[in-house]
């Protein structure tokens, strides 16, 4: 009986100690924009800086064409990834079809971040823990136990054990990436006057 | 005949009302705004292709987005506490980039943007974080 209740203090203190170390999910989705490396200029704002570095206001321009586009940055679940946005190929194909000096009023705006399965992952891991090692637990008891009665227990415990690897292998399973969602617009301009041929010559040459 | 009429009509109306608040609960409103890189209401350059600087400026950084934190204690119908903390920036990190450029600065150069999201899960315990954070130089 000693011999028993020693057995169920180390299993619960096994089980405390496994759940705490294998029951931390984290999914981490980090996507960087750096400075564009443009051959025009690309602005937030409705001002920009040309590339003699002068700025200039929408007095100066006309909008002759607005765009957006739709980026979704995804990250594997449980796992950390980090993505460097590229926007320039994007930009790049819109300004070479319009033929304009510059994109202004650029917006990037998540519409939405999708979690995936993140979390219905995590949870049916962290249940397959559970249950599974506390499933072994029995097992183990059940054995020390011995006899009929310890083999009944092996089997109860067999059967949690099961149900925390099926748990645990589903939840493998699902890997639905989590995404964040990205909606890019602004609008491509064209400078007024004589300056903007020579701009776009000018710029033409770089491209 | 026409009460039947009026107490058909009554139950529709509860229904309607009752699936309107059923709907109501759906999951919360991603805030955009909270998360959109612009120059809005900039009456200055916000450059977001690398541009040359003449002279030195000064550093302009600034974050918002939103954090919740579920737990919930109790297990098996065991009862327990269980608690959910929400927080939301109150400004967008646009905005509040904006806000620290002096009137003496001509234009703003954009360094780097980055959008951080980190899911975390454990036994009882939720936390989501969502974060955008932009860090820039004000230029005279």
């Amino acid at each position: 009986m000693r011999f028993g209740a020693a057995i169920s203090t180390g299993a619960a203190i096994v089980i405390a100690v496994l759940c705490t170390m294998a029951g931390c999910y984290t999914t981490t989705n980090v996507a960087t924009l750096g400075p564009l490396h443009t051959a025009y200029p690309v602005s937030a704002s409705s001002q920009y800086v040309d590339q003699r570095g002068g700025i200039v206001t929408e007095k100066d321009y006309e909008v002759v064409h607005s765009f957006s586009f739709h980026r979704a940055i995804g990250a594997e679940v449980h796992k950390k990834t980090l993505t460097v946005l590229a926007l320039e190929p994007d930009l790049d194909k819109i300004m070479s079809s319009i033929d304009g000096d510059a994109i202004t009023q650029m917006r990037v705006e998540a519409i939405d971040y999708d979690t995936g399965s993140s979390y219905q992952s995590a949870g049916l891991k962290l249940a397959g823990w559970t249950f599974g090692i506390a499933g072994l637990t029995i097992v183990a008891l059940g054995v020390g136990i011995g006899d009929e009665e310890g083999g009944t227990v092996t089997k109860v415990g067999a059967v949690f054990a099961g149900i925390g690897v099926a748990s645990y292998v589903l939840g493998s399973v699902l890997r639905r990436p989590t995404s964040w969602q990205l909606e890019v617009s602004g609008n491509v301009i064209r400078r007024n006057g004589p300056a903007s041929r020579a701009h776009r010559i000018a710029a033409g040459s770089t491209r | 005949m026409r009460r039947r009429c009026r107490c058909g009509f009554a139950v529709c109306a509860v229904m309607a009302s009752g699936l309107a608040v059923i709907a109501s609960c759906g999951p919360p409103r991603f805030p955009r705004e909270l998360f959109t890189i612009t120059g809005e209401g900039a009456e200055y350059p916000v450059m977001l292709s690398q541009t040359p600087a003449g002279r030195a400026g000064h550093k302009v950084q600034s974050e918002s987005g939103t954090y919740l934190h579920q737990h919930d204690s109790g297990s098996m119908g065991m009862g327990g506490v269980s608690y959910t903390q929400r927080a939301e920036s109150e400004m967008p990190a646009s905005v509040k980039l904006n806000a620290q450029v002096r009137r003496a600065d001509s234009w703003v150069q954009i360094e780097r943007v980055e959008y951080f999201s980190s899911d975390f899960s454990t036994y009882s315990t939720r936390k989501a974080l969502r974060r955008l954070a932009i860090e820039g130089t004000a230029y005279r």
